[in-house]
């Protein structure tokens, strides 16, 4: 293992409950300082792999080295260096924010009494100044979760897990967090994310694997997987407003629902479409890593 | 990468997380502090004004001394108890259930151990505080004598610490927050009427009897009243086995449930 690059190796990692094999034998490593996503449906084994990174779940099979070192041996020192963010909420709703954050850094062995400055420091970054006597029920969602996450660089972690750092937030709401994960990657901390958000993905992943049903698909920079799988652009059209022979028009494309989408390197291509009467033309847009789980799964994300 | 660390080093800083879970739960429970002291200090007082001082007077000596006198240190064994049993049942629940406290403290460096460990005694340190409260109201009273009574906080942790790891074990088993009714009403109140606390253990046919001889609180309210009357005999010191026997058996159990519980 080439240690000063990868801080994570996964080798035939396996969690089964039961006889459902929930993660069944995946390879991966992360690299020191790239933001790596994992990306699937839901139930595609995202959760189930990072709780293995931090030794909250056992694993049942296979090699994992954190930052060298085995997280079912040494959980302590290799959460140590580690910041997670959990898919759930787990703020604690009977303290305030300033509490939450004292308390938090009081596991990593931090006494944050006396250390006021630093923890301003910490509000302010995480857009939460002047927040922190606030309880954490007026706190809107999209705070609350800025606050989980800034719960988690208390200690300054070498890399950062989240698990759906987004879900459920709205867009505005998205873009900060967003905006907060860079700043982070700029100051060299490693980022680990899963997500079923395709366009999270490729705004702030360098690399990163789909997952679906416990296996890993593929892998590679999000441009690169577009790249490799499907041509330039994806005209996406309603099914009902297209004549029978649209299967037969010469394109490359994949229905789900009722919706098609054609597929091709420039737009002139899409002319061969046969619309019917009356029908203005469908919507043209850049392939992108929804359409790369469409055409390996068949089905799209978020329907899991 | 991996630093070597000092087996000395691994476990001062094993004891500073579990300083840690400890005082998250101290910092808790300050913060609505007086909300959270008046049960400790008006249950004992109306008991004692509603049951010692209402009955005495029609009861005259029950085992030799006054009711009220005989009520105080059954008292001093309830009170820890009780605040162990609400602490490790309905209150672990809500943080394991709709709080997810214990999620995000096993994200931290915190293990499962370190913290079910800080979780009890912080349990225990608050019984030990309620069953000192008691023999501050009693005392009030005139109700004890003996400077033993300095050992009550003592017998009132371990009591915490047993009573914390049995609601631990229920609430590991628990699907839904009414079932806590069958542990609180058919196991934590028959304790609370029948093991010697309110009256005398040889007013039961022996059959109850021999099964009150197993619960821990009957063993408890024995050691509560005999540095309560300064009266010391051998069979204390099977008492305290009996209370440590009932730690050890527990706590492993505890430990083994819970985390098949939290962690998936």
């Amino acid at each position: 293992m080439n240690s000063k690059q990868e801080v994570v190796v996964a080798r035939g990692l396996t969690k089964s409950f039961g006889n459902v094999k929930a993660v069944d034998g995946i390879d991966f490593e992360v690299r020191e300082g790239e933001c790596f996503g994992i990306l699937g449906p839901n139930g595609a084994g995202k959760t189930s792999t990072m709780r293995m990174l931090y030794d909250f779940s056992p694993r049942d099979g296979g090699e994992l080295k954190v930052f060298g070192m085995d997280p079912a041996r040494l959980g302590n020192q290799v959460r140590q260096l580690l910041g997670v963010v959990q898919q759930q909420d787990n703020l604690d709703q009977e303290l305030t924010v300033r509490e939450n954050l004292e308390v938090y850094a009081g596991y990593y062995g931090i006494d944050f009494h006396g250390l006021g400055g630093r923890l301003d420091e910490l509000l302010e970054f995480m857009e939460l100044e002047g927040r922190g006597g606030s309880q954490i029920r007026e706190l809107s969602g999209g705070m609350q979760r800025r606050l989980t996450i800034l719960r988690a660089l208390v200690h300054n972690p070498r890399m950062v897990i989240l698990d759906e750092p987004s879900t459920g937030l709205d867009p505005q709401a998205r873009h900060q967090i967003w905006a907060v994960l860079r700043k982070l990657m700029s100051g060299g901390v490693t980022v680990v994310l899963t997500t079923h958000y395709m366009d999270e993905a490729e705004r702030l992943c360098d690399r990163l694997v789909i997952m679906d049903k416990g296996h890993i698909l593929h892998e590679g920079a999000p441009r690169e997987l577009i790249a490799r799988h499907l041509k330039r652009l994806v005209l996406e059209a309603d099914l009902r407003d297209l004549q029978e022979s649209w299967t037969t028009c010469g394109l490359e494309y994949e229905s789900y629902g009722d919706r098609v989408f054609f597929n091709a390197e420039s737009e002139d291509a899409f002319s061969v479409v046969p619309y019917r009467e009356n029908v203005v033309m469908g919507v043209l847009r850049p392939a992108g890593l929804e359409d790369v789980f469409l055409k390996l799964t068949g089905r799209r994300l978020e329907d899991g | 990468m991996a630093e070597p660390t000092s087996p000395q080093t691994i476990h001062v800083r094993s004891a500073v997380r579990v300083l840690a879970v400890w005082k998250r739960f101290r910092r808790v429970y300050f913060k609505y502090l007086l909300a959270n002291i008046m049960p400790p200090i008006l249950e004992p007082l109306f008991f004692i004004l509603g049951l010692g001082v209402g009955l005495s007077a029609y009861l005259g000596l029950v085992d030799g001394v006054d009711y009220a006198v005989f009520l105080a240190p059954g008292m001093m064994a309830i009170s820890p108890m009780w605040s162990a049993s609400f602490e490790a049942t309905y209150g672990t629940y809500l943080r394991m259930e709709f709080e997810h406290i214990y999620d995000a403290i096993l994200a931290s460096p915190v293990s499962f151990g370190e913290m079910l460990l800080g979780e009890v005694l912080w349990s225990s340190t608050k019984a030990a505080a309620f069953s000192l409260v008691v023999v501050g109201v009693t005392s009030a009273f005139g109700l004890v004598h003996s400077w033993w009574v300095l050992m009550v906080p003592f017998v009132g942790f371990i009591t915490g610490t047993i009573y914390a790891l049995m609601g631990i074990i229920v609430t590991s088993k628990v699907r839904e927050i009414s079932n806590f009714n069958f542990y609180i009403t058919g196991v934590l109140t028959p304790q609370f009427y029948f093991c010697g606390a309110v009256f005398p253990l040889e007013q039961l046919p022996p059959l109850l009897r021999s099964i009150c001889y197993v619960m821990p609180l009957t063993h408890v309210v024995e050691l509560m009243r005999s540095f309560c009357q300064a009266d010391f005999h051998e069979g204390l010191l099977l008492n305290a086995a009996v209370c440590l026997l009932w730690v050890a058996v527990l706590w492993p159990l505890a430990h083994r449930l819970l985390k098949k519980r939290i962690v998936i």
